[in-house]
């Protein structure tokens, strides 16, 4: 379970950006942050994974009951919070299938696990890159190299699936993508949802919210959370905007 | 006078470089107290001058003309017309002199190994003629090494249609100079030189490149990536001269650099003297950290701080060589860079 307790962040300049946010994710939710631009949506998935521009300046969070803002940025990951960036960077020259095969690994080693066998790797690969429609093209590519915003988007899940999180935070995924890679993509989110896992998605429309259905819907603005609800929340956003949410 | 002497001549002529003196602006002059010339007091035995021109008369550079004074003999080699040969070049002293003559359509491959330096100074020369369509593949990586002081000294003239290349990947610590005087004197040649420098500690890497393009049509790319850590600094200066008559000419010189400690210092000096207007030339610098987002992402997928920063180190490195068509040196190159890594 993912507790976030009254966080507050701001950037290393000193500029305040999470202004006390509170969210608790139980194993089996979806939950969906929605809000304007500039709430602070993305700069959440960044500071509870520890980018270096944040600062946390008081707040919890915990994952499964552990203190990870005292965990560095990969000891968070590998303890099984994944973050989809919202802007993937390119990294040339680095085979996406040697990075997965490194992050994995990583994580791995983590758990103290020995490293997966070629044919255990080999297995996911196929599985995940076959239900998110990938060909092979993507494994021996450098890391979203001369990708599109969509097949950027795609690779993500594909990481998301490989390493299996505990709680997958995913940074306007939809962006970017087409009708069909919108649907395949929320297809591959579905498919790997567990009963121990969760997912948070921040978007700002309710179309990716029609194919992955979230149990809560929560309003992010000025750095809180300022309304919480169920799927029909989206609705009434999509209908009416941000301006009759007030402050709190 | 034979080569010895007329270098001798000329090196008691300009002296040891002054502080104000352009070339050697950025060396730690101080280190140069360490230089004896002995005086030429016998004939070389070679009639390389009169086969040759080496330049020697108007030669600028000491690091040209002490190799020639000081070495017992120079090793000279013929490569026939249309031959193939790969093979290694090893100082067998402190100081030596190197001449290869490449006959036409003649293809080599030479990888330059570092002679076991236990001495206070240590200076070669490698002299390279090629005539029309040679091709000179020169290479080095070899295993970090601590020079006290070290001069390199290439120097090549192509002919129509010759084609060089320059593959270095250096990593050894201490004091050391290198200097290249490139001369595409016929139509058509080319040069593609492309150097990684990963420094380390106190080192002093300093390198000294002009490229003349003597020719229409002549085309040159410097592609230099350098990686500095400790106190380490790097200079490199790179000048390239376009002559008059010369059209069509193509050249490019590219530095990246990424300082990984506060104190690492690089000094970049890019000339261009170019005396045509039918010409493209381009030079271009940059000088940073390594990208905090990539850092970011790498460690978000679970990979740790220092792995992270080795994976983009390494990529940085690999890609200096790797758009290369396979040739001996890249493929050497290329499985030194990952082999230490």
């Amino acid at each position: 379970m993912l507790s976030i307790q009254n966080l507050k962040a701001s950037l290393k300049d000193g500029t305040s950006i999470l202004k006390g946010v509170n969210l608790t994710v139980r194993p089996g939710e979806i939950h969906a942050i929605m809000g304007p631009n500039g709430s602070g949506k993305s700069s959440l998935f960044k500071a509870i994974s520890g980018h270096p521009l944040y600062q946390i300046d008081s707040g919890s969070v915990t994952l499964n009951g552990k203190d990870i803002l005292n965990l560095d940025i990969s000891e968070r990951a590998n303890s099984g919070l994944f973050i989809s960036m919202q802007y993937p960077i390119e990294i040339p020259g680095v085979k996406n299938i040697d990075f997965l095969r490194m992050a994995l690994d990583s994580k791995r080693a983590y758990l103290g696990l020995e490293k997966i066998k070629d044919s255990e790797f080999n297995e996911l690969m196929d599985r995940y890159t076959s239900l998110l429609e990938m060909d092979d093209r993507y494994r021996n590519r450098g890391v979203n190299e001369g990708f599109s915003g969509g097949e950027k988007k795609r690779n993500e899940v594909l990481q998301m699936a490989i390493l299996n999180p505990l709680v997958a935070c995913l940074d306007e995924t939809d962006s970017g993508l087409d009708i069909d890679a919108l649907r395949i993509v929320a297809r591959g989110i579905n498919e790997l949802m567990t009963p121990e896992k969760s997912v948070i998605l921040v978007t700002h429309y309710q179309r990716l919210l029609d194919y992955v259905k979230p149990h809560f819907v929560h309003v992010l603005r000025h750095g809180k959370i300022v309304q919480s609800g169920g799927p029909e929340l989206a609705l009434q956003l999509e209908e009416q905007g941000y301006d009759w949410i007030g402050e709190v | 006078m034979d080569t010895k002497q007329i270098a001798y001549s000329r090196f008691t002529e300009i002296g040891l470089p002054k502080p104000r003196n352009d070339d050697w602006f950025f060396f730690p002059n101080a280190v140069l107290k360490n230089i004896l010339v002995q005086p030429v007091t016998e004939s070389s035995s070679e009639s390389i001058a009169k086969e040759f021109d080496l330049g020697v008369e108007t030669e600028k550079n000491i690091a040209a003309l002490i190799p020639l004074i000081q070495t017992r003999k120079a090793f000279v080699k013929k490569i026939p017309a249309n031959e193939q040969e790969t093979g290694i070049l090893k100082a067998r002293d402190d100081f030596s002199h190197t001449l290869f003559h490449i006959q036409k359509g003649a293809d080599v491959s030479l990888e330059i190994l570092d002679n076991k330096n236990e001495h206070d100074f240590t200076a070669e020369r490698l002299d390279f003629f090629l005539e029309e369509n040679a091709q000179l593949e020169l290479f080095f990586c070899n295993p970090p090494q601590k020079h006290n002081l070290q001069f390199r000294h290439i120097r090549i003239v192509a002919a129509a249609n010759a084609s060089i290349k320059i593959l270095g990947v250096q990593q050894n610590t201490g004091c050391y100079r290198q200097s290249f005087d490139l001369f595409l004197n016929g139509e058509d040649s080319t040069v593609d030189f492309r150097l990684l420098n990963k420094l380390e500690d106190d080192t002093e890497a300093h390198y000294h490149l002009i490229i003349h393009h003597n020719a229409p049509h002549t085309k040159s790319n410097q592609l230099v990536r350098q990686i500095l850590n400790g106190k380490s600094h790097v200079s490199y200066d790179g000048a390239v001269h376009v002559g008059k008559d010369c059209t069509e000419v193509n050249s490019a010189q590219l530095i990246n650099n990424i300082l990984l400690s506060e104190e690492a210092k690089v000094s970049i000096k890019p000339v261009l003297k170019i005396y045509h207007d039918d010409v493209e030339c381009s030079h271009g610098n940059t000088c940073g950290e390594l990208d905090a987002e990539s850092l970011y992402y790498l460690q978000s997928r679970g990979i740790d701080a220092k792995k992270a920063e080795d994976i983009l180190l390494q990529n940085f490195a690999v890609n200096t060589f790797s758009e290369l068509n396979s040739s001996v040196g890249s493929k050497r190159i290329l499985s030194a860079i990952t082999n230490r890594a």
